[in-house]
């Protein structure tokens, strides 16, 4: 039964290198998909690469399946995870500026380390720049508190807001990533036999 | 594209979900990175002020029941991260001390808008309440609404400044 350590707390130390172990493979992974490369990435957005949106919706639909099928099955307490709770319309303008952030800087958070890891200089002043703006933040946050707080919902899922079982959502979700996959091999064919003539 | 250096993207989607599903079998949680660098900015102010930084109407969370922002999660997958980075990276052949930017770009102005641009992806982390990894992949998965919003929001301005700053990468 999981969640594993939520269940039976390990000891501070196996907790630690167990997180060192799963941060290694989630790093080896974001490396070995080639997102140390800010073409790749930025690719995405220039609908020249798709590398992104392959990765990311393959690996959310993985997740979720694997995720509301072991709670079905009585395998993990889904009740124990813990699901960030919804700020929407914080969360509405957090995504706009991370989307101009992310094409400013060619990375995510979490790309920007794997780059540094590979020797990336760019994603040394990304990785900088992060943490200066983790001190604006907290040192704004006075002006920043009210739109930080703005859209409470609380801890809400998509299949509870539109009234229907989970795996409804899933296969929705399955689907638009499949769609969304079709049209990215689409692109990508056209744009290798361009490259071609 | 299809680059041969790298894993084929539908594998290391499937790698990625894998993982994130173990993480939510182990920890009872999700996978992160923005939440390192917050947690780090708030330790390095500390020692500087330590009564006005765990009190601190955004940080004091960090320091509930006497604890210590570096002693997290977050902290420990973020160093994994850079060490599974690095070792793929020194494996794969693909460790090189680098800049990158575009062919009209110049290295220097890459460097202060890296720079310029990691400020403004660290505010918007803190809004949205995580990053990619922490909003688009685990709430994704999760299904959770504030995610699927954050993930449309990042997926609409991201081509508008794509278009807008073409000459960094184009």
């Amino acid at each position: 039964m999981g969640p594993l350590f939520k269940i039976s707390h390990p000891s501070h130390a196996v907790y630690i290198i167990v997180t060192i172990i799963i941060g290694m493979m989630f790093g080896a992974v974001l490396e070995r998909a080639g997102f140390i490369s800010t073409k790749k990435l930025t690719g995405v957005f220039y609908f020249d690469d798709f590398a992104v949106l392959k990765v990311m919706f393959t690996a959310i639909v993985v997740a979720s399946v694997g995720l509301y099928f072991l709670s079905d099955v009585g395998l993990i307490d889904i009740g124990r995870v813990y699901f960030s709770k919804t700020f929407w319309i914080s969360q509405l303008v957090g995504g706009l500026l991370f989307g101009v952030g992310f094409m400013l800087t060619g990375y995510c958070p979490g790309t920007s380390v794997v780059s540094l890891a590979s020797g990336s200089i760019d994603a040394l002043f990304v990785v900088l720049g992060m943490l200066s703006g983790m001190w604006v933040f907290g040192g704004l946050f006075s002006i920043f508190k009210s739109l930080y707080y703005a859209g409470k919902l609380g801890r809400i899922t998509l299949p509870e807001v539109f009234g229907v079982n989970h795996w409804v959502v899933i296969i929705i979700v399955a689907i638009m990533a499949a769609g969304m996959f079709y049209g990215a091999e689409l692109r990508e064919k056209y744009l290798r036999e361009k490259d071609k003539l | 594209m299809k680059d041969e250096r790298f894993w084929n993207p539908y594998l290391s989607g499937f790698l990625l979900g894998l993982v994130l599903l173990l993480t939510f079998y182990i920890f009872g949680r999700g996978l992160g990175a923005s939440g390192f660098f917050d947690r780090l900015a708030a330790a390095i102010l500390y020692p500087f002020s330590p009564d006005a930084i765990s009190s601190h109407p955004y940080w004091h969370k960090y320091f509930y029941h006497g604890r210590f922002p570096l002693d997290n999660f977050l902290i420990y997958l973020v160093i994994g991260v850079f060490m599974g980075g690095l070792i793929a990276s020194l494996i794969a052949g693909d460790f090189k001390v680098r800049t990158q930017y575009g062919p009209r770009f110049s290295k220097g102005k890459r460097l202060i808008w890296a720079f310029i641009g990691g400020i403004i992806l660290a505010i918007a982390t803190r809004f949205s309440r995580g990053c990619t990894s922490g909003q688009a992949l685990t709430g994704g998965a999760e299904l959770v609404v504030g995610s699927w919003i954050f993930a449309f929001s990042f997926f609409f301005a991201g081509p508008i400044t794509a278009v807008i700053i073409k000459k960094m990468w184009r």
